[in-house]
């Protein structure tokens, strides 16, 4: 028996020692990314879109859908979150697990107002979407702009945008994550994806991808719905 | 007798053996995932978060694997002891005391305990490392990388339920997205549980698999592969003929046919006491 015990505390001592290690390995790489700007901007042009009509509808929320979200969240699991408006400077880079974006903070609308006017690079999901559909359209099976139906921040428009402000363990490093709601205040257009025919250049100026006319409609009424809500006039803003 | 019968397991080389294996499991297996995330992309989003890093989460490879695992892991802490002490006769004095009966019984309830332990205490362990020392990318079952992802595609349909209707969150679901490691916890009681019942079979089994004891693996590990097979590719999330569903995190939460995995495992260990006792009435000079 005294054996075993011996045997169960190298274990732990060797299994905490590697974890360690391995751990500390992880954090010196932060949330920087592996892939480079060529590959985003190399990808679209390839990108097929297959269309989900059923899921349209129930992807647009109201503005006071998003706001109750928005708050829950931040209730339920302890994040703060901003409102603001900031300016996307391009350049976006391309991780295994999201996109980052250098995003300026021209306002803060909710949330630390000491960030206004800082530079900040912005994680966002959403763009994973891309990324991970794109390994599958080597192979033949296309893009399916699932869930959120949102394009790229496009360089030097104005967003009205929903951050998550998520410490990461060790204290180094703060993520914020694009979230919830992410507005573009210059005009945009919108094709309708009405066929799975459509590649991404057939729309790469859309704001958001969907198959039916009153979605978009939706889309742009939620839209309106947040600018009323915030005070924005997008055109004050954006000249 | 029960705590003769517990200490033999305990001192026995088949439990001291497989409550290592899994106790090692539970620190390389937080460890892999680590090292196979960085060397995927140099991100910390590409690490899988402390709560997936349970190899029974829903979705976690490891948990894939299990229903082939857990039957042979539990076989050995001391499914066999009743087979040896058979073969050496080791148990007139044993029996010599308390009659046949109770020894059949002690060894039945040192086998299920042996079956507990070997799983628990190292996944407890694991989720305790998990906490500790596992980074926290939010990449979880629960879908999503990043920050609020978590809540975005999962916790939104939890509390707003408007969006799937057909989705009825139950409040283990609830539970789940707010304390996940709880779960994590309650799900390796469950496995605990499972592999006493497991351990529990495969004694059993030794009364009539008498020349190669090994072979007593085989009922628990028919009947896991037949739920996995019976189950298939169904997307149904709410029932699942497969045992292993009902002890993996993310699935239980989901399942609403629980008096299923209650009713087969009670099934079985009154089908094992009823065989224990009926042996127990006879004549083991054979």
């Amino acid at each position: 028996m005294r054996k075993f015990f011996f045997l169960q505390a190298i274990i732990v001592v060797l299994g905490v020692v590697s974890l360690l290690l391995v751990r500390n390995n992880v954090d010196d790489y932060g949330i920087l990314v592996t892939g480079d700007e060529t590959a985003v901007a190399a990808l679209p042009a390839s990108l097929r879109f297959y269309y989900n009509e059923d899921a349209d509808a129930r992807l647009v929320r109201t503005a006071e859908e998003q706001r109750a979200v928005l708050q829950k969240s931040s209730d339920r699991f302890g994040h703060e979150y901003m409102v603001v408006l900031a300016e996307s400077k391009g350049e976006n880079r391309y991780a295994s697990g999201c996109t980052l974006y250098p995003m300026e903070i021209k306002q803060v609308l909710e949330g630390d107002t000491a960030l206004e006017g800082q530079n900040i690079q912005m994680v966002s999901e959403v763009q994973s979407r891309i990324s991970a559909s794109s390994a599958e359209d080597r192979k033949g099976k296309g893009l399916w702009f699932q869930n959120t139906n949102l394009n790229y921040l496009k360089k030097g428009h104005t967003y009205l945008m929903a951050v998550f402000v998520y410490p990461l363990p060790g204290g180094k490093v703060t993520q914020y994550t694009i979230s919830n709601f992410c507005y573009d205040l210059q005009d945009t257009e919108n094709r309708l994806i009405d066929s799975p025919h459509y590649v991404y250049s057939d729309c790469p100026e859309n704001e958001v991808f969907y198959c039916k006319q009153e979605t978009v409609d939706a889309y742009y009424q939620a839209k309106q719905d947040m600018f009323d809500y915030y005070g924005i006039s997008p055109k004050d803003v954006t000249t | 007798m029960i705590r003769t019968q517990c200490k033999l397991m305990f001192l026995k080389r088949g439990f001291q053996i497989s409550f290592s294996l899994m106790f090692a499991f539970a620190f390389l297996y937080p460890t892999f995932l680590m090292l196979v995330g960085h060397m995927k992309g140099n991100d910390i989003s590409a690490v899988p978060d402390r709560i997936y890093a349970y190899p029974f989460c829903d979705g976690a490879t490891a948990s894939d694997v299990m229903y082939f695992v857990l039957p042979i892991l539990s076989f050995f802490p001391f499914a066999a002891s009743f087979a040896i002490d058979r073969k050496l006769h080791a148990y007139y004095p044993l029996t010599a005391r308390g009659g046949l009966r109770s020894y059949f019984f002690a060894k039945a309830i040192a086998c299920m305990l042996g079956g507990f332990i070997i799983f628990f205490i190292p996944l407890a362990v694991n989720i305790l490392v998990n906490h500790l020392l596992m980074p926290q990318t939010m990449r979880t079952a629960t879908g999503g990388y990043m920050g609020n992802n978590m809540y975005e595609q999962y916790a939104h349909w939890v509390y707003n339920a408007a969006d799937n209707p057909s989705l009825q969150p139950n409040w283990m679901t609830k539970f789940w997205v707010v304390h996940p490691q709880l779960t994590n916890l309650l799900s390796a009681a469950l496995v605990g549980c499972l592999g006493a019942v497991s351990s529990l079979v495969c004694y059993t089994s030794t009364f009539f698999i008498k020349k190669y004891t090994h072979f007593s693996v085989f009922p628990m590990l028919v009947l896991f592969t037949a739920g996995v097979m019976l189950q298939g590719n169904s997307e149904d999330l709410t029932m699942s003929w497969s045992l292993i569903d009902y002890v993996k995190t993310g699935e239980f939460c989901s399942l609403s046919t629980f008096p299923f995995f209650w009713g087969v495992c009670a099934l079985l260990v009154l089908l094992c006491g009823g065989i224990l006792w009926w042996k127990s009435g006879q004549d083991l000079l054979d």
